[in-house]
C-alpha cells in the first residue's frame, strides 16, 4: 500500500512524539491524577499506608478562605513571580546582546564571559542562599560595606529582615541564580539570526535601534516566549528561594503559594490538604498558560511553523 | 513486608538460638555528623558479632522525619532509624516502628527499660515503641570578659535581668548583649519565657482536654519582650532572618566577642568552644554556661534528645535489635559517640563535664520539662511549632501588632486542638 | 551588532566604555557571589563564615575528599549526562515533529508539554517515590536518570521547537527533494544549524538535574548511589554546620560543570549559522 505524504507525515511524527508521551503519562499525567485524588482526602503521611478519608471540597473551602490566602496569592504573583520573571528577562537579554555585540568579541572578552554566566549557574540554589545572605549581612556583609563606604546610607541595612527590602533581596538572589539559563537562551538565539540581516538593514540607513526592533527583535520572539512562560511557571512553583532565604518570614510577609504547600505537605505533613493548594495552583497556571498562548508567543510560534 | 520471609528469619532465629545468626545485612540510618566515629564503632559490633553487617545512612534532620514516613509506608526503609524524641509517637500512629515489647524478647536492656530517661515520649496507645539513646537541652551561653568589660559581675537569674543586663552592655561598650534567632527556632525561647511564667502554648485543661496555655495578653508580653530587644537596637534587626542558634551570624558575635549572651543547645556550645581553641589557641576561653532565666517560676528548658526505632519492616529483627543494644552500651558513648549524653539515668550520673559545660548539666539535670501536653493534645509540636514561630515574626517585625499576633494565635491554636 | 566597532570618535568612545562599564558590572554581580564560596573554600572557616588567621588552606578540600565526596560527584556526573544526552534527543525529535508537521491535535499536544509543569512538582515526590518503589526503582540510578530525563524534557521540547522555527522549512524540502529521508534531514541539515540551540538546551538540562535535591533525596539513600546535592546537604546538621566543608562542597560542585561545557560553550561563537542561509 502506498501512503500519501500526509499521511507518511503524520506516522512520522507520531513516533517522533512518542517518547515525549510516554514521559507525559508516566511522570505527570499520572502523578498529576493521584495528587487530585488526594485532595478530596484528608491524608497525611502518617497515615500513607491506610489511606485517608473523602473529604469532599473541604481542603480548598480551607485554604481559599483562609486569613493569609489574599496576601500569599499577591506575594506569589507580584513579587515572586512578575517582577523576578520580568528582571531576569530584561537582565538576560542585556547579557546576551552584551556577549554577541562585534566590540566585546574583539577585545576577547566573550569566552571568559561565558564561562562567568555558567558559574551561578551551576551553584546549587542553597548555595546561592548562603552566600547571599552572608553578603547581605548588615555586620560583616559586602553589600553593606559598599553602601556604607560610598555614603549611600548611614546605618547598616537588615536586609532579609525589613519589611521593605526584603522582596528586592529575595528578587536579587533569584535573579543572579537563573539569569543565565535566560542569557545563554537568547544568546543562543542571536546567533541564529543571518549576519547578512543586521548588515543589510544598516546599509538602508537603518538606525541600531530599528535594527534591534524589527530585525533582531523578532528572531528573539519565540525564545524569550518560551523562557517567559516557562520562567513564569517554575517561579510561580519555586519553593527553595523564599524558604531558604526568609523561611517565608519575617512572620508570614514573603509565604508564597509554593512555601505554603512546602509547609503543609513536609512540616505539618498534610499531604490531602497541600495537594489541593497544588491543585489551585495549577489551576492559576493552566489560565496564565492559556491566555498566554492565546494573545502572546507560543500562537506567533505556531502560525510560523504552520 | 513480606510475611514468609519474616516467619522464616524467625523460625530460623528461634531454632538457632544460642548458635551463630544466619549472614544479614542490616541498614542503621544516623543522622549526626560524627560519621566516621559511627563507623568505626559499628566496625566493632560487626567483629563481635559474626555474620551480621551494618550499613551506615545518613540523611539531612530536616528531612529525615519524611523519608522515613514514605518509606515504611510502602514496606521499605533502614532497619534501625536515628530519629527525634517528639516524632516517636507519630511513628508508633503510623504503625511502622516494632514495638519494645516485642523486641525485648531477642535480648533486655542491662539495667532494665526503665533506666531510660523520657520514656514516656516513646509511649503510645500503652506501649512503648522507641529506646530514647540520647539526650539533651538548650542552655545560657556567656563571653565572661565581655560581661566584665561591662561591669557585669553576676549572671543574670531573671528574663528582667537579662535585658537590663543587655542594656548595660550596649550603654558600657557599644556591643550586643543578648541576641537570639528570632525566625524559626524563636519557638525555644519564646516557649522558656512563658514556662518561667507559669504560662505555655498549650496546656492541660483539668478536664481531661487541652487548651491554650497563655491568654492572648499574656502572649503579646512575651512577644514585647523579645521585640524589645530589636527595638532598642539591642541586638541587630537581622536576627529577624535568622532561624538557628548556630547561624554563622551569631556564632561569629560569640567567636569575636561582639556579642556577650546567647542560647543553644550543647553541641552548638561545643561547637563553639572548639573554634575559639582553634582560633585562639593556648589562650584562656572566656565562654560559660548557665541555667536559663526564670521568671515568676523556676527556669524550664525542654528535654530534647534522639531515639532508635527498629522499622516494622525488618526482615532482621534480632540482629537490628542486637545493633540497638550495642547503640545503648556505655562503651559506645565512652569511645565513639563522645560528644552526645546518653539518655540513661545510670550513665547520665557517670558524665564529667568541663567547667564550660557546667550550665548545661545543671539544665540538663534539674531544669527541663516535655513537650507533655503539647504531644499529648494531638495537635502536633510541629504545627504549633510553626504557628507560633510565624506569630513572633509578625510582631518582631511590625506586620502586626504583638496583641492582634498574640490574638491570631490563639485562634488558630486553638483551632487545631478542636481538630 | 557589527557597526559599533566602525563608529568613531569620540561617540564611539563613549558607546564602547559604556559597554564595557555594563559588561564588568554585570560580570561582578554574577561572580561575586561565587568568589565569596570559592574564597570560603580555601580559608580555614569552621562554624562562622569569618575566617580564621593562618592563609590559605586546603584542609576543607581534604576533608571532603576523606568523606568520599568523589564518589557524588562521580554518580552526578554520569546520571546527569545520560539524562542529558537521552532528554536531548528525545527532544529534538519531538520538536521536530511538532515544527514541521501538521496534524490533528497538535495544539493539544502542545498544551500537554506545557501543562505537565503546571502542578508544583514538591508535592509530585511523594507519588512518585510510590510509583517508583513498586517498580523496585529506589536506589537505583536508573530510576533518577528516568526521572530526571522526565523532569527537563518540557522544557527542552520548548526551547527546541523555538529554535526550530526561526530555521526554514525550505532547506527540509531541498534536502528530501535530494532524496533525504527524514532522520538524514534531521542529521545533516538540522543538527548543524540547531547546534547552538542544542547546546543551550544541553546546558540547561544537565544543570537542571546536577542541583536537583527533593527527588534525589526520595530516591536514593544508600552512601555509594548518592549524588552531589544529597552529599553537600549531609554537612548542615541540626546544631551545627561544618562550613568550610560546604564551601569546598560547593566549588567541587561548580567545577565538573564549567569544563564540561566550556569546550561546548565555545561552538557557540558567532559563524556557526551562516549555513542557514546560504
Amino acid at each position: 500500500m502506498k501512503l500519501t505524504p500526509t499521511a507518511r507525515d503524520r506516522i512520522s511524527a507520531f513516533w517522533m512524539l512518542l517518547p515525549t508521551f510516554l514521559i507525559l503519562i508516566g511522570f505527570y499525567l499520572y502523578p498529576t491524577l493521584y495528587n487530585l485524588e488526594l485532595s478530596f482526602t484528608d491524608i497525611t503521611l502518617l497515615r500513607l499506608r491506610q489511606g485517608g478519608d473523602f473529604v469532599g471540597l473541604e481542603n480548598y473551602s480551607e485554604f481559599l478562605t483562609s486569613s493569609s490566602f489574599l496576601d500569599i496569592a499577591i506575594n506569589t504573583i507580584f513579587w515572586l513571580t512578575v517582577v523576578s520573571v520580568v528582571l531576569r528577562l530584561a537582565l538576560g537579554l542585556v547579557v546576551a546582546l552584551l556577549l554577541n555585540s562585534k566590540f566585546l568579541q574583539d577585545i576577547r572578552m566573550t569566552t571568559v564571559a561565558r564561562l562567568i554566566i555558567l558559574v551561578p549557574w551551576a551553584t546549587p540554589p542553597v548555595v546561592a542562599v548562603i552566600a547571599w545572605r552572608w553578603l547581605f549581612d548588615p555586620t560583616h556583609g559586602a553589600i553593606n560595606s559598599l553602601l556604607l563606604s560610598t555614603g549611600l546610607i548611614s546605618d547598616p541595612v537588615a536586609f532579609l529582615a525589613t519589611l521593605t527590602t526584603v522582596w528586592p533581596a529575595i528578587i536579587t538572589i533569584i535573579v543572579w541564580n537563573t539569569t543565565p539559563l535566560v542569557a545563554v537562551s537568547l544568546l543562543a538565539a542571536l546567533q541564529t539570526i543571518p549576519e547578512e540581516l543586521n548588515e543589510a538593514a544598516a546599509i538602508d540607513g537603518a538606525t541600531r535601534w530599528q535594527q534591534f526592533r524589527f530585525v533582531t527583535l523578532p528572531y528573539l520572539m519565540p525564545t524569550i516566549s518560551v523562557l517567559g512562560l516557562m520562567s513564569v511557571i517554575w517561579t510561580f512553583n519555586n519553593f527553595v528561594y523564599v524558604w531558604l532565604a526568609t523561611g517565608a518570614g519575617p512572620g508570614t510577609f514573603t509565604n508564597v503559594l509554593a512555601t505554603e504547600v512546602y509547609l503543609k505537605a513536609f512540616v505539618d505533613l498534610r499531604i490531602g490538604y497541600s495537594s489541593a493548594i497544588g491543585v489551585v495552583m495549577a489551576v492559576v497556571m493552566a489560565a496564565f498558560g492559556a491566555l498566554y498562548f492565546r494573545f502572546f508567543g507560543l500562537s506567533e510560534m505556531q502560525d510560523k511553523v504552520g | 513486608m513480606h510475611l514468609k520471609t519474616y516467619l522464616a528469619t524467625a523460625a530460623v532465629a528461634a531454632l538457632s538460638a544460642g548458635m551463630a545468626l544466619a549472614d544479614a545485612q542490616i541498614t542503621f540510618r544516623f543522622n549526626d555528623s560524627e560519621r566516621e566515629e559511627m563507623r568505626a564503632a559499628l566496625d566493632e559490633f560487626e567483629a563481635a558479632n559474626p555474620g551480621i553487617t551494618v550499613e551506615l545512612q545518613t540523611i539531612a534532620w530536616k528531612d529525615s522525619r519524611d523519608q522515613f514516613l514514605r518509606e515504611a509506608a510502602v514496606g521499605q526503609g533502614p532497619d534501625v532509624v536515628h530519629i527525634a524524641f517528639v516524632w516517636t509517637q507519630e511513628m508508633a500512629e503510623a504503625g511502622i516502628v516494632k514495638s519494645i515489647e516485642e523486641m525485648t524478647q531477642y535480648g533486655e536492656f542491662p539495667n532494665g527499660f526503665d533506666d531510660f530517661i523520657a520514656t514516656d515520649l516513646t509511649m503510645y496507645d500503652g506501649k512503648a515503641w522507641g529506646v530514647p539513646w540520647s539526650a539533651d537541652t538548650w542552655a545560657m551561653v556567656y563571653r565572661t570578659d565581655v560581661l566584665a568589660e561591662a561591669g557585669i559581675d553576676e549572671l543574670p537569674q531573671t528574663w528582667d535581668d537579662l535585658l537590663a543586663d543587655s542594656r548595660k552592655i550596649k550603654e558600657a561598650t557599644g556591643k550586643t548583649g543578648f541576641s537570639f534567632a528570632a525566625a524559626n527556632q524563636v519557638w525555644f525561647p519564646l516557649n522558656y519565657y512563658l514556662w518561667s511564667n507559669g504560662q505555655a502554648i498549650v496546656s492541660e485543661d483539668g478536664a481531661g482536654g487541652y487548651q491554650v496555655g497563655a491568654s492572648a495578653e499574656e502572649l503579646a508580653a512575651a512577644m514585647d519582650y523579645f521585640k524589645t530587644y530589636v527595638d532598642e537596637g539591642l541586638a541587630p534587626r537581622s536576627i529577624l532572618a535568622i532561624d538557628v542558634p548556630h547561624d554563622p551570624a551569631l556564632l561569629q558575635g560569640l567567636l569575636d566577642g561582639s556579642q556577650a549572651m546567647a542560647l543553644m543547645p550543647t553541641n552548638t556550645y561545643r561547637q563553639l568552644l572548639s573554634a575559639y581553641e582553634e582560633a585562639n589557641p593556648g589562650a584562656d576561653v572566656p565562654f560559660a554556661s548557665g541555667v536559663m532565666m526564670g521568671g515568676s517560676e523556676e527556669p524550664k528548658t525542654h528535654l530534647g534528645g534522639r531515639t532508635l526505632v527498629v522499622n516494622a519492616n525488618t526482615e532482621h529483627p534480632e540482629e537490628s535489635w542486637k545493633l540497638v543494644q550495642f547503640l545503648t552500651d556505655a562503651g559506645l558513648f565512652e569511645k565513639h559517640y563522645t560528644n552526645q549524653f546518653p539518655a540513661q539515668k545510670t550513665l547520665l550520673g557517670q558524665i564529667e563535664y568541663r567547667p564550660e559545660e557546667l550550665g548545661f548539666s545543671e539544665q540538663l539535670a534539674n531544669n527541663t520539662r516535655t513537650w507533655g501536653a503539647y504531644a499529648d493534645s494531638g495537635a502536633g509540636v510541629g504545627q504549633l511549632w510553626n504557628l507560633t514561630s510565624r506569630a513572633v515574626g509578625t510582631a518582631m517585625s511590625g506586620q502586626a501588632s504583638s496583641l492582634d499576633a498574640a490574638n491570631e494565635l490563639v485562634g488558630e491554636v486553638d483551632r487545631l486542638l478542636e481538630n | 551588532m557589527s557597526i559599533s566597532a566602525q563608529k568613531t570618535g569620540l561617540s564611539g568612545l563613549i558607546e564602547r566604555g559604556g559597554m564595557l562599564a555594563l559588561f564588568l558590572v554585570l560580570m561582578t554581580f554574577l561572580l561575586a557571589p561565587a568568589v565569596f564560596v570559592f574564597k570560603g573554600s580555601v580559608e580555614n572557616i569552621s562554624i562562622s563564615l569569618v575566617a580564621n588567621e593562618g592563609g590559605l588552606t586546603l584542609k576543607n578540600y581534604g576533608k571532603i575528599l576523606s568523606d568520599g565526596y568523589f564518589v557524588y560527584v562521580f554518580n552526578s556526573l554520569y546520571i546527569c549526562i545520560l539524562a542529558t544526552v537521552l532528554s536531548c534527543t528525545i527532544s529534538l525529535f519531538a520538536a521536530y515533529g511538532l515544527s514541521r508537521f501538521r496534524f490533528p491535535g497538535r495544539g493539544f499536544v502542545f498544551g500537554a508539554i506545557m501543562g505537565g509543569q503546571f502542578f508544583p512538582w514538591i508535592i509530585l515526590v511523594n507519588p512518585i517515590f510510590i510509583f517508583f518503589a513498586r517498580a523496585g526503582l529506589i536506589n537505583s540510578h536508573l530510576g533518577l536518570i528516568l526521572c530526571y530525563t522526565a523532569f527537563i524534557t518540557p522544557f527542552t521540547v520548548y526551547l527546541l521547537v523555538g529554535y526550530l522555527t526561526t530555521i526554514p522549512k525550505s532547506l527540509d524540502e531541498a534536502a528530501i527533494v535530494d532524496g533525504a529521508n527524514r532522520l538524514q534531514v534531521i542529521w545533516m541539515v538540522i543538527l548543524p544549524i540547531m547546534w547552538p540551540g542544542l547546546v543551550a538546551a544541553a546546558t540547561f538540562g544537565f544543570l537542571q538535574s546536577w542541583s536537583e535535591y527533593l527527588l534525589a533525596l526520595a530516591l536514593i539513600t544508600e552512601d555509594g548511589l548518592k549524588t552531589i546535592p544529597l552529599g553537600l546537604y549531609q554537612y548542615f546538621g541540626d546544631v551545627q554546620v561544618d562550613w568550610g566543608a560546604v564551601m569546598a562542597g560547593s566549588v567541587v560542585a561548580t567545577v565538573p560543570t564549567l569544563l564540561l561545557f566550556l569546550p561546548l560553550q565555545k561552538k557557540l561563537v558567532a559563524g556557526l549559522t551562516q549555513g542557514a542561509t546560504k
